[in-house]
């Protein structure tokens, strides 16, 4: 579990648009105090870091080793990848609500949807606003 | 006027609950290093272990019963503890930190207390949904009124409670004196020779001729139990177990030089309520805020903790700690619009722990120098009032 322990500055200008290795500056971004905990935190008082560990988001673009944004003010809606605790456990899963019905389904056919039922030990922790994912190792 | 205080249920249980959820209806201490309890779930309480007892005390029964004992992670609690007074501050921009896990806010309306409580209810939700931390509220005239009401309200579902004017009679004669915020145990002690057992008797009697008695603070909870508010702003009865001196800056302070200046200030103040009550912190942490969320007008900012081994009423001590730090937490530059500095896991000062690390342990003599140089400073603080004496911290 990561914290929002350190919040030090982090600037860095940005680039958007890279397309076949130009780098297309965003005239819409005051690039000299772009911030990046401000674009990627919304609710700072509910928001947390997570480290992701295990393989079953990986259709979601959610790695093992990955850091998942979660904000718990947002209220889960269909097709949302969601952070729920299922018997004590995080897991991060899709939510999906059909027919009044939520269920658990995970990015991966490998595992089963959990249906959201009375009296299971599930709680929806919060939702997964953005993934920082590394590319370099 | 009403006063409503927000505390959190065992704060720094429910903490480590939010990020091991494992440990959610299960027996949960929180120890400090030294072994001592600081925090228990409701679960350890129903077992009967109290509260600040050694751990090497209850082995056995922590080891009977499966006991999960926790280390301290103070940082954690310092993170959370700002995110729930951000978001009361967003209901209520005048919110009074007394301590880590309990704030004062204050409705100057009459009448409409119905109004005030559903406002109550709603932060109080909204603190459980965005924090995970379950906070009970007390609502009453004042403020050791409302500390009455939270104790009512920790055992209603829905967590809020209001002590109104008409039920204080009803109520008073069946909390026992040593439960009224301020009663200490040597004053419970006292206040039995003179046959007051209860918070009803000690309503009754003259806060003038207790005053003579005993003390100005104590003719104050006094009053505060007839209904009258005493305790303004940064007065309180008692220390928590934590130590909260924070500030508000209405212009943004941008240069390190001088938050420094401003964080010295708040650990002179922190330390002078530390050694007024003849206690030590094992731990301390400071925070800055400042306009880096403009987006969402939400602040949450930095924050650095470190432990101190033995413990310390030191002040130049908490000092240290803040110019080490602060170059790693602000650069130059930054906008500050609020500081703080807490003093955590305190102790009585004569049961100081001793140090795990002998070469770390400060020898006899230096102790007891650094306690007479903060007499001194102390004693001149009183004459002279906080603004003279504080080049002398600095200066030491």
């Amino acid at each position: 579990m990561k914290k929002q322990r350190k919040q030090k500055q982090l600037k860095s200008s940005v680039v958007t648009g890279v397309t076949a290795g130009f780098l297309l500056p965003n005239p819409a971004v005051n690039q000299q105090n772009f911030d990046l905990l401000t674009h990627l935190v919304e609710h700072p008082a509910a928001t947390y870091f997570i480290e992701v560990q295990g393989h079953s988001m990986q259709e979601a673009g959610i790695f093992s080793g990955d850091i998942i944004i979660v904000d718990r003010a947002k209220e889960p809606k269909n097709g949302q990848v969601v952070v729920a605790v299922v018997d004590g456990t995080f897991t991060v899963k899709y939510l999906q609500i059909q027919g009044g019905k939520q269920y658990l389904v995970a990015g991966n056919s490998e595992y089963a949807p959990i249906l959201l039922e009375e009296g299971m030990n599930i709680e929806l922790w919060g939702v997964v606003t953005f993934v920082i994912h590394s590319v370099s190792s | 006027m009403y006063y409503a205080v927000f505390d959190a249920n065992n704060f720094y249980v429910s903490c480590e609950r939010v990020v091991n959820p494992k440990l959610q209806g299960i027996p949960v201490v929180v120890a400090n290093p030294g072994g001592i309890i600081l925090a228990r779930s409701e679960e350890a309480k129903a077992l009967g272990i109290q509260m600040a007892a050694p751990l090497f005390q209850i082995q056995e029964l922590l080891e009977e019963q499966g006991v999960v004992v926790i280390p301290t992670h103070f940082s954690l609690y310092g993170d959370i503890s700002q995110r729930i007074v951000t978001i009361i501050r967003e209901e209520f921009p005048f919110v009074e930190e007394y301590s880590i896990d309990e704030s004062f806010v204050f409705f100057p309306a009459k009448g409409a207390v119905t109004e005030f409580e559903a406002r109550c209810c709603r932060v109080r939700d909204k603190i459980k949904q965005w924090t995970g931390i379950p906070v009970s509220v007390g609502i009453a005239a004042t403020k050791t009124l409302a500390k009455v009401a939270v104790k009512r309200a920790k055992k209603l579902p829905h967590g809020v409670s209001v002590l109104d004017d008409k039920e204080v009679p009803e109520v008073l004669p069946h909390i026992p004196v040593g439960d009224v915020w301020g009663i200490g145990r040597a004053l419970r002690k006292k206040l039995l020779a003179y046959g007051i057992s209860t918070a009803g008797e000690l309503a009754a009697v003259d806060p003038i001729s207790f005053r003579k008695k005993f003390s100005v603070t104590l003719a104050y909870t006094i009053q505060e139990l007839q209904g009258k508010s005493c305790f303004h702003g940064r007065q309180v009865p008692k220390p928590a177990q934590s130590i909260l001196c924070s500030e508000s800056y209405r212009q943004a302070i941008t240069t390190r030089s001088e938050v420094e200046k401003k964080l010295f200030a708040l650990c002179h103040r922190a330390g002078q309520q530390l050694r007024q009550h003849q206690e030590v912190a094992g731990a301390m942490g400071l925070f800055l805020q400042g306009n880096r969320f403009k987006r969402t007008g939400v602040m949450l900012g930095v924050q650095q903790h470190t432990t101190f081994v033995p413990a310390t009423a030191y002040t130049p001590t908490f000092t240290k700690f803040v110019s080490d730090v602060l170059p790693q937490v602000m650069s130059e530059g930054d906008e500050v619009k609020r500081a703080g500095v807490y003093l955590f896991d305190l102790t009585p000062e004569n049961s100081k722990q001793l140090a795990f690390f002998p070469s770390k342990m400060m020898s006899g003599d230096q102790s007891l120098k650094e306690q007479k140089a903060m007499m001194a400073i102390d004693a001149i603080t009183r004459k002279w009032g906080k603004k003279r004496s504080f080049f002398l911290t600095i200066a030491i």
